[in-house]
């Protein structure tokens, strides 16, 4: 039972992606022996760029759905959406681990990296997002950890976590709460940078709640694709639930955004035709107005293959917005300043295996553990 | 005030250990004296210097005048936030009167005061805030029964030195705008009218920065004489420059880029306030380089998107209208150049590339995703089937 002897390993998918992480590995070292200036195309006045945008705000914005599974599951015992709960958090595991890794990569001093947890500067919003980083880290493998335990036998540890694991869940809620929300005000130390389009004082809370669109999109996407990729059958009625909670989201998160427009930079602003103002346009159509129309139709919700449409439209949009905060809503400010960005290739190659990195690591948890208990009996 | 005086001739505790007893430790000591050494422009050893001043002086008593005033500068003072500022403030100096914050009250406090003038003559420190009125004898201020211009001719002849805290004391202020009814006076002109000789330093503001108030008291302390003061009696260090040369929207200033209507699209990006009548050309304050209650960049007025009024300027706050633009007679160079904006507000060309390629990977995506997602129907069945 804990072997999915259907999975294979060896594909054509995998041995590319399991080449790209090698490459991107040897990419690692290098930099780590080279420094940043060498490796990647950043300067002063672009000191985040691809690694934040897509492996950190992304990768934190993917995880959401494991916060919100395992709340619905284990806190409000929604029995309904058990069979997804594993693969969620484990999915935020390696969202989780991947941001760490990038920030680890990231910064300058690679290796001070753990100066914040003995060095507490409370004042300090980088100390926030790098405590709960490692905390919710660690609670995240806790979360895992039954799966290791039933694969290893070991019965009295899967008993202990069990028993704790309310609290875990719990506490893991509020750190991700706190966290998505964080990353959105690390950006509030920027406002003559950020472009109005997306610099608000409620930044952190938009960040929120589009990682929770993310999330509930995220599992939606994974649960199909992994039915498709591992050939078991998913089950329609946690997918057409995820779609409603999507939905509810979407709006909540469309009243944020258009309530900031018009009380910041102005509804004339999107429309100006701009660099930024296409971005902003770009990202609201795809990930929040199309999801938006096609999920307000019945027959949308009700179809597999429609859901698994507006999961991609959700999690582009989700991923773009974050790019157009770290990226290209600093984009003018830097310009104007003189400088230019274009991720390198080595930045590039890195993000590249980051993902090729949660993939092949989902891929191996879902062969040689029970990631799908219900699926299989 | 007379507790305190009491408890502290019973027990004859250093500064220090009563700020220990306070909460305050000797690094959060060290550290307020090397920020207000900062602020002086001084070296940073001289924290030490200043620190060694405070913790050994017995503390100098200083006696607090208040006339035409809005108390402004007691509440702007109040709220510097440092370290337990009030606790310090309050240690560090001996507050012998201040109307604002005295104990008792009537009779009581004046008789205190007329006896530390007594006990302290040619010694104390006195403060002013408000400007004086002289008309009709100055008769539109009285505390106590008696005119705050005898009483201030009376408390600035014994006193070591004076300090005109806030521009009505330092130049007459709002009091003596058009048509002045009171006769509203500095205080440095009522005490040259009675040829008294007593050093005066100007700290104008509405209200003034507290922490050039509390900088030049150190230096008094520490150095035992007055920091170095412009012709006008402003100390150097704060009023040496132009609001105009520190601003941060200085380089908007040299390209041209104005806001010219509250809420206007240049008003919005920050551009220079010139064109609402902003003073900073011709106004002499460290407002744009000290900033307001410790909050970070962008806490002063100007800052903020209000055009600066020259609150520090005789001649220019209150007299000049508010929307009126400056009349730059000083041209001077920025203090620093920010970063050069070599090119048009145009977003550079690897940006736009890198933004054209994600643009295309997710109108790309997505257009694939929905043409081959949303037609297809057939996947259901066959998932039924399954």
């Amino acid at each position: 039972m804990t072997k999915n002897n259907d999975i294979k390993m060896m594909t054509p998918t995998t041995i590319v992606l399991f080449i790209i992480l090698v490459a991107g590995a040897v990419t690692a070292v290098y930099r780590m022996l080279f420094g940043l200036g060498a490796a990647t195309n950043l300067n002063d006045l672009w000191p985040w760029g691809f690694w934040i945008g897509v492996d950190v705000l992304g990768g934190v914005a993917m995880a959401a759905g494991g916060f919100i599974i395992a709340g619905a599951v284990y806190i409000l015992n929604w029995k309904k959406y058990k069979v997804i709960v594993r693969p969620a958090i484990l999915n935020a595991f390696f969202g989780y681990l991947l941001a760490a890794v990038s920030i680890f990569l990231d910064i300058g001093r690679s290796f001070r990296i753990w100066h914040p947890m003995v060095m507490w500067q409370v004042s300090s919003i980088m100390f926030i997002v790098s405590i709960h980083v490692v905390l919710y880290t660690t609670t995240l493998a806790t979360e895992s950890s039954p799966m290791i335990f039933e694969k290893l036998g070991m019965k009295k540890a899967l008993g202990f976590v069990n028993r704790i694991m309310a609290p875990v869940v719990l506490f893991g809620v509020l750190l991700s709460t706190l966290h998505q929300s964080s990353l959105g005000a690390v950006y509030l130390i920027i406002p003559t940078k950020l472009s109005p389009l997306w610099y608000s004082n409620k930044l952190p809370y938009m960040f929120l709640v589009s990682a929770v669109m993310m999330g509930l999109s995220m599992v939606s996407f994974e649960t199909i694709l992994s039915a498709r990729v591992f050939k078991h059958k998913p089950h329609m009625e946690v997918l057409k639930g995820l779609a409603r909670g999507t939905l509810i989201v979407i709006c909540v998160y469309l009243a944020l955004k258009v309530f900031d427009l018009i009380s910041g930079a102005g509804i004339s602003a999107v429309f100006n035709g701009s660099f930024t103002s296409n971005m902003w346009l770009l990202e609201m159509v795809a990930g929040v107005i199309l999801p938006l129309v096609l999920l307000s139709m019945k027959s949308t919700r009700n179809r597999l293959n429609s859901i698994f449409v507006v999961n991609i439209l959700v999690i582009l949009g989700v991923l773009l917005n974050r790019l157009n905060v770290g990226i290209f809503g600093v984009a003018e400010y830097a310009s104007m300043a003189g400088s230019d960005y274009f991720p390198s290739w080595m930045e590039l190659i890195v993000t590249a295996a980051m993902i090729a990195f949660a993939v092949l690591g989902f891929k191996v948890c879902a062969k040689y553990l029970d990631l799908y208990p219900e699926t299989q009996h | 005030m007379n507790d305190q005086k009491a408890d502290t001739s019973q027990e004859p505790v250093s500064t220090l250990d009563r700020l220990r007893e306070q909460g305050v430790s000797r690094r959060d000591f060290l550290k307020f004296c090397t920020g207000v050494a900062v602020a002086l422009g001084l070296p940073l050893g001289m924290g030490e210097a200043i620190a060694e001043a405070v913790a050994n002086q017995k503390r100098p008593p200083v006696l607090w005048l208040s006339a035409q005033e809005c108390t402004g500068c007691t509440e702007s003072l109040l709220r510097s936030n440092h370290p337990t500022f009030e606790k310090l403030i309050l240690e560090l100096i001996s507050l012998e009167y201040h109307e604002t914050l005295l104990a008792g009250c009537g009779k009581q406090a004046e008789d205190w005061r007329v006896k530390s003038m007594k006990e302290n003559k040619g010694r104390y420190i006195l403060v002013v805030d408000g400007s004086i009125p002289v008309k009709d004898n100055g008769i539109y201020c009285k505390i106590g029964g008696k005119t705050a211009q005898s009483l201030l001719e009376e408390m600035g002849a014994q006193a070591a030195a004076v300090i005109a805290i806030g521009s009505c004391a330092s130049w007459g202020g709002i009091p003596s705008a058009d048509p002045n009814p009171t006769g509203a006076t500095s205080a440095h002109e009522v005490l040259k009218m009675k040829g008294i000789t007593t050093p005066v330093v100007n700290i104008p503001g509405c209200p003034p920065n507290p922490y050039n108030f509390l900088s030049t008291v150190l230096h008094l302390l520490t150095f035992r004489k007055l920091p170095e003061l412009d012709e006008q009696a402003r100390p150097k260090f704060a009023y040496g420059r132009l609001i105009h040369e520190n601003c941060e929207r200085r380089p908007h200033f040299d390209s041209g880029r104005f806001a010219v209507q509250f809420g206007d699209e240049g008003h919005r990006k920050g551009y220079c306030l010139y064109k609402l009548g902003c003073k900073g050309p011709e106004t002499f304050a460290n407002c744009p380089s000290i900033l307001y209650n410790d909050v970070g960049a962008g806490a002063w007025p100007v800052g903020t998107g209000h055009p600066c009024f020259g609150c520090t300027e005789k001649g220019v706050g209150f007299t000049v209208p508010l929307h009126y633009p400056a009349r730059p007679k000083y041209i001077t160079p920025p203090t620093f150049f920010t970063e050069a904006y070599p090119g048009k507000p145009e977003v550079a060309p690897g940006t736009k590339a890198l933004a054209a390629g994600v643009a295309g990977a997710v109108i790309g995506a997505a257009g694939a995703a929905m043409l081959t997602g949303l037609g297809k129907k057939d996947d259901e069945n066959k998932d039924k089937e399954e």
